[in-house]
């Protein structure tokens, strides 16, 4: 059986830019690619318009998404959930940023430290200031629109593509925010020179939104990375342990024709997100690792945590200027409270949401309504929403592990034991009132509060970076404690969760692990 | 009259079959019809006239873009503003070329952009500006005094005083061109048809009546070359004409406007020129693998057959092909520059510090003539 | 329980169907049914008076999501055939003006109503009317304003004595872009000094 040099489970944003940097270095690098899920293709016509005129607009990839009826999350008080899985993320060649927003933002310093700053949750064992350089490759690979004149932490480079412009729509919120001393800023998004600003981000007929699909296509089809390869309907379902410190390899099976495979690396790396890796290394049992690989310190799967989003809207009585979405993300944001000052009692980063006004022209001529009726509706009546996400800090006691059942892709359902804490609960309802300060300030009426279910969008902490075996899962270049050849590279590595979505600091962390790797590359050979 | 004009437009037929034409027989040959009154005799030599400068506005408009293409690529820095002005220039001679098909199409003529590829180095179609050759260079102080006799107009305001001349002579501008189109356009009244045309993104609007035309031809030269009224500016001083951005570059100093007297100065603050790859210039008939080392020669092939594809869709978008090809087609040359940028980073020799570049080359895409990987 | 509004149309309109799309292979349509299926177009432009003049700037867009969700499947052929024979019948009936008149404002698709709150009703489209509203004039609605109709809505309004123009800049599914270098992408937040 022919051994490879590496082997990467998952084909989402971390394995695309490792495998990316991996290949530049050596062409000729054996690299194979293990991915559940199909490739949909990007930028179909069909599926665009079908996107855009059909009654629900469905979108090719949502048929990947987790089923309600899949969740085996812990019931809540409610008889609720209290961590819903649908939505959450993209099984498919190229992963979850098929359908992402782009939102592009760092870390913050203070995010690296929440152990020492706040005495809860726990340290990273790299800090801001080791990750820099490779924050300023990851916006450089994803074409992140920032704004140069920001400052909310340090940073050696520019972004490489100008903002987005506030829009008219956010006006009178980033008045509202002048007035209360919260200081407006420009949202940064990863979107290429050629977006053509359809509106139409979670399909881009352009492919404009940075998609990790688009860069493993052009990986695929390089004529010079002859050596790899690429291989989707393919669920990896064992961790193969050689001995206590060293993995050999993995078996997979072909979902399409249920053979079961069994492959060999020198290296194999992990980037199958934070619900599929921890349930990965669970199932991996063997005489070296009783527990699962990585967990006999039952840490795996544990501190599970994301962001639930806080929202409150207000009610104008009318709009005058006729204003509606026009973007498909959000450009006005800010992150005064995600700061080291507001770490102690929950960072909260605020947006406002993208899609208010909600005007949806076409839909009211579809229900019959005359030119003139459908200018005073413009002009009447409308919404604005102002959103937040509240950083949580992962406990003990939430944690991720294997649910009874597969899924339709072969994957091993998930079970989620998750209880918000009490002082978390606190704290959103608190940020629900300081949130409805700004919309008051808006001179709107406070229509709606919600605090959303937490989702797994943004799920971190379930394979945490430590220094030590006895407190995490992998050490400071991602490697899983204690075993020489096995690394991870998800959101799951994450020790703190911020407040701000995580892609842009796992795309750093790619790069990074990539640059580690090469250079054990090079030294072995050498 | 009719004979004699008619044995003319056959000469003129016939050197643009053997790519031997110029625009100066074309515009000999209007001045000379244009001394008649239009009749339902000479009206058919009128139309042909009209839809052979159209042909020679696409292919020109087509022709100015591998050059200026080639000089942004070199640009190191995206963020350049010379860089973004030279890619606002593309953007709108993309537009002025979408533009130019619309008015073909809209006569029942599919345009030919595949069967009319310039090479380079070469000269400009139809004989415009006939004694310039035209090279794929980086950014370089002699391909902006070339970029600025493309772009000249007929009349050069002055800036600071300062006027632009080169060494050639005999400038038959592309202003001319369209000034020869409008006056067939409102000459023959033609009745436009839409099927076949594109709007959208690269082409703004169909032509469908002499207004659109005028407004068409308007823009093109206003964006081109300035206004008639003669200002280099009045879609405002950041949305200079193109002749006018190139001379910006050239001077390393900004365009102003005198509130006073309305004249144009340069600036006196110096700007820097950007850090650009020293990208020689691509010899005749483009890089041989023979002569050229592995990696470039990746890079050089994949650049010419998505240039390949592109011209395809191109030219299929206003062949039946419609809107779809014309989405492929803009997507495909924003994949050139992953050929292009790389390499221009590759020195030709150790001795030699200029770089290489994309030769433009239309190959040929039959699965036969496909190379095993 | 279904609202019922089966007043609109004659033997063919009302002709029952089952919901689904119909079922067609992929095929070209000819010249004329392409034509005729423009009509309908143009009309939902001169109906509501936002860009019937500039319809034909729409054209090449139009055709090209003609030709895909004709060509490839699932095919719409079937639904465009139907929805000629249906606008032809409401023609006959009402003459041009009038039918298109009341297909746009009068005439609504029938729609359940869910039980639980937070579902969204769905169209019952048991007639060939039906149909053609809601697979034909309802997608030809949201293409034309995708494709600019939405400029033409808002226009200028006075409040407290200044004139505010509420044209629209951009819109979901609207190419709005970077081509055109002095144009807003959007309408932008001008912040006074």
């Amino acid at each position: 059986m022919e051994e490879h040099d590496y082997i990467i489970v998952g084909s989402g944003a971390a394995a695309t830019v490792l495998a990316k940097k991996i290949l530049e270095k050596n062409p000729l690098t054996k690299l194979l690619m293990l991915e559940a899920g199909d490739l949909i293709p990007a930028k179909e016509r069909r599926q665009w318009w079908n996107y855009t005129t059909c009654a629900d607009g469905p979108l090719p990839y949502q048929y990947t998404y987790d089923k309600k009826s899949d969740n085996q999350s812990t019931i809540g008080k409610d008889d609720k959930p209290t961590w819903t899985t649908s939505g959450g993320r993209v099984r498919a060649f190229g992963g979850s940023t098929m359908h992402w927003g782009g939102w592009a933002l760092r870390f913050k310093p203070e995010d690296f430290q929440l152990f020492t700053n706040t005495g809860q949750g726990a340290d990273w064992p790299i800090d801001y200031h080791e990750l820099e350089p490779y924050y300023a490759q990851a916006e450089e690979y994803m074409s992140v629109c920032g704004d140069e004149n920001e400052s909310w932490q340090p940073r050696s480079t520019p972004y490489p593509i100008p903002p987005f412009e506030w829009t008219a729509a956010d006006g009178e919120m980033i008045k509202a925010f002048h007035a209360l001393d919260i200081q407006p800023g420009k949202m940064p998004v990863a979107r290429y020179r050629k977006c053509m600003t359809t509106g139409t981000c979670k399909y881009c007929p352009y492919g404009a939104r940075f998609s990790a699909q688009y860069v493993l296509q052009d990986l695929v089809e390089n004529p010079n990375f002859i050596n790899f390869k690429v291989l989707t309907q393919s669920v990896v379902t064992n961790i193969i342990a050689k001995s206590k410190t060293q993995i050999s390899g993995v078996d997979y099976i072909n979902n399409q024709t249920n053979e079961v495979f069994t492959v060999t690396a020198k290296k194999i790396i992990l980037c199958a997100g934070a619900y599929e890796i921890p349930k990965l290394l669970m199932a991996s049992t063997s005489k070296h690792w009783l527990h699962g690989i990585g967990n006999d310190h039952d840490l795996v799967g544990r501190f599970i945590v994301t962001h639930s989003m806080l929202e409150v809207t207000g009610r104008a009585s009318s709009n005058p200027h006729g204003l509606w979405q026009e973007y498909d993300f959000p450009t006005l944001m800010s992150r005064t409270y995600d700061s080291p000052e507001q770490q102690k009692n929950g960072k909260l980063f605020l947006f406002k949401d993208r899609t208010r006004p909600k005007i949806d022209i076409a839909q009211l001529m579809i229900d019959g309504m005359s030119k003139v009726d459908i200018n005073k509706k413009i002009r009447g009546a409308c919404e604005f929403k102002l959103q937040a996400f509240m950083e949580e800090v992962g406990q003990y006691d939430s944690r991720l592990s294997i649910g009874e059942g597969k899924d339709r892709f072969g994957l091993p359902l998930t079970k989620i034991d998750y209880q918000k804490t009490e002082e978390d609960d606190k704290r959103a309802d608190t940020h629900i009132e300081f949130m409805k300060t700004i919309i008051e300030k808006m001179g709107l009426e406070v229509v709606k509060t919600f605090k959303q279910t937490p989702r797994g969008d943004h799920t971190t902490g379930t394979c945490r970076m430590s220094a030590t075996a006895e407190t995490g899962v992998t050490d400071a270049n991602l490697k899983v404690h204690n075993i020489a050849n096995l690394y991870i590279c998800s959101n799951g590595v994450f020790s703190s969760n911020s407040a701000v979505n995580p892609t842009l600091t796992l795309t750093a962390l790619a790069h990074r692990l990539a640059e580690h790797l090469n250079q054990q590359d090079e030294t072995a050979h050498a | 009259m009719l004979k004699k004009l008619t044995a003319q437009l056959k000469k003129i037929e016939n050197e643009i079959l053997s790519k031997t034409h110029n625009l100066t027989s074309l515009f000999n040959f209007a001045d000379a019809l244009f001394k008649h009154k239009l009749t339902e005799e000479n009206h058919s030599l009128n139309l042909t006239l009209l839809k052979h400068l159209l042909q020679s506005a696409v292919t020109l408009e087509f022709a100015t873009m591998p050059p200026y293409l080639a000089a942004l690529w070199s640009i190191k820095d995206e963020r350049h503003p010379m860089a973004a002005s030279l890619r606002e220039i593309i953007h709108e001679e993309m537009l002025h070329m979408s533009f130019a098909c619309n008015m073909l199409a809209s006569l029942g003529e599919a345009p030919q952009i595949k069967t009319a590829v310039p090479v380079y180095p070469g000269k400009l179609p139809g004989g415009v500006h006939p004694d310039l050759t035209v090279k794929l260079s980086g950014l370089n102080e002699q391909s902006i005094i070339d970029f600025m006799e493309i772009e000249m107009p007929e009349h050069i305001v002055p800036i600071s005083g300062e006027t632009f001349s080169c060494d050639h002579t005999d400038h038959s501008t592309v202003g001319e061109l369209y000034d020869h189109i409008l006056t067939l356009f409102e000459r023959l009244q033609p009745e436009l048809c839409v099927d076949n045309q594109i709007s959208g993104p690269l082409a703004m609007y169909v032509v469908d009546s002499i207004e659109k035309v005028k407004y068409a031809i308007t823009l093109i030269k206003r964006q081109g070359e300035g206004s008639h009224g003669n200002s280099p500016a009045d879609t405002g001083m950041d949305d200079l004409a193109h002749f006018y951005r190139f001379w910006e570059i050239k001077k390393r100093r900004k365009i102003i406007q005198c509130p006073q007297g309305g004249d144009f100065l340069f600036d006196d603050k110096e700007l820097d020129f950007p850090d650009v790859w020293p990208m020689a210039e691509v010899p005749v008939g483009g890089y041989q693998q023979a002569d050229v080392p592995d990696k470039a020669w990746q890079l050089i092939e994949r650049f010419d057959t998505t240039y390949s594809e592109m011209i395809e869709k191109l030219h299929g978008a206003w062949n039946g092909g419609g809107q779809g090809d014309i989405i492929r087609a803009h997507e495909l040359m924003f994949t050139l520059q992953k050929f292009a940028r790389p390499l221009m980073a590759i020195p030709r020799s150790a001795s030699d510090s200029s770089t290489y570049g994309p030769c433009f080359r239309q190959v040929d895409l039959s699965p036969s003539t496909n190379k095993e990987s | 329980m279904a609202q019922e509004n089966n007043t609109l149309g004659g033997k063919l309109s009302q002709t029952t169907i089952t919901a689904n799309l119909m079922f067609s292979e992929p095929c070209t349509l000819s010249a004329s049914q392409i034509e005729k299926l423009w009509q309908i177009f143009a009309h939902i432009g001169e109906h509501w008076k936002d860009v019937y003049n500039e319809s034909k700037n729409l054209k090449s867009a139009w055709l090209e999501m003609i030709k895909v969700k004709t060509e490839q499947q699932p095919s719409y052929s079937a639904e465009y055939k139907n929805a000629i024979l249906v606008i032809e019948e409401l023609i006959q009936l009402y003459g041009a003006q009038e039918a298109y008149q009341k297909l746009f404002f009068s005439y609504k698709v029938p729609h359940n109503q869910p039980e639980n709150e937070t579902e969204k009703p769905h169209a019952i489209l048991t007639t060939l009317l039906a149909h053609t509203k809601y697979y034909v004039v309802d997608e030809f609605i949201r293409m034309q304003v995708l494709s600019g109709g939405f400029k033409h809505f808002g226009g200028q309004s006075k409040t407290s004595g200044e004139v505010i123009k509420v044209k629209g800049v951009n819109y979901k599914g609207y190419v709005k872009g970077s081509r055109y270098n002095n144009e807003q992408l959007a309408r932008i937040f001008e912040q006074k000094t």
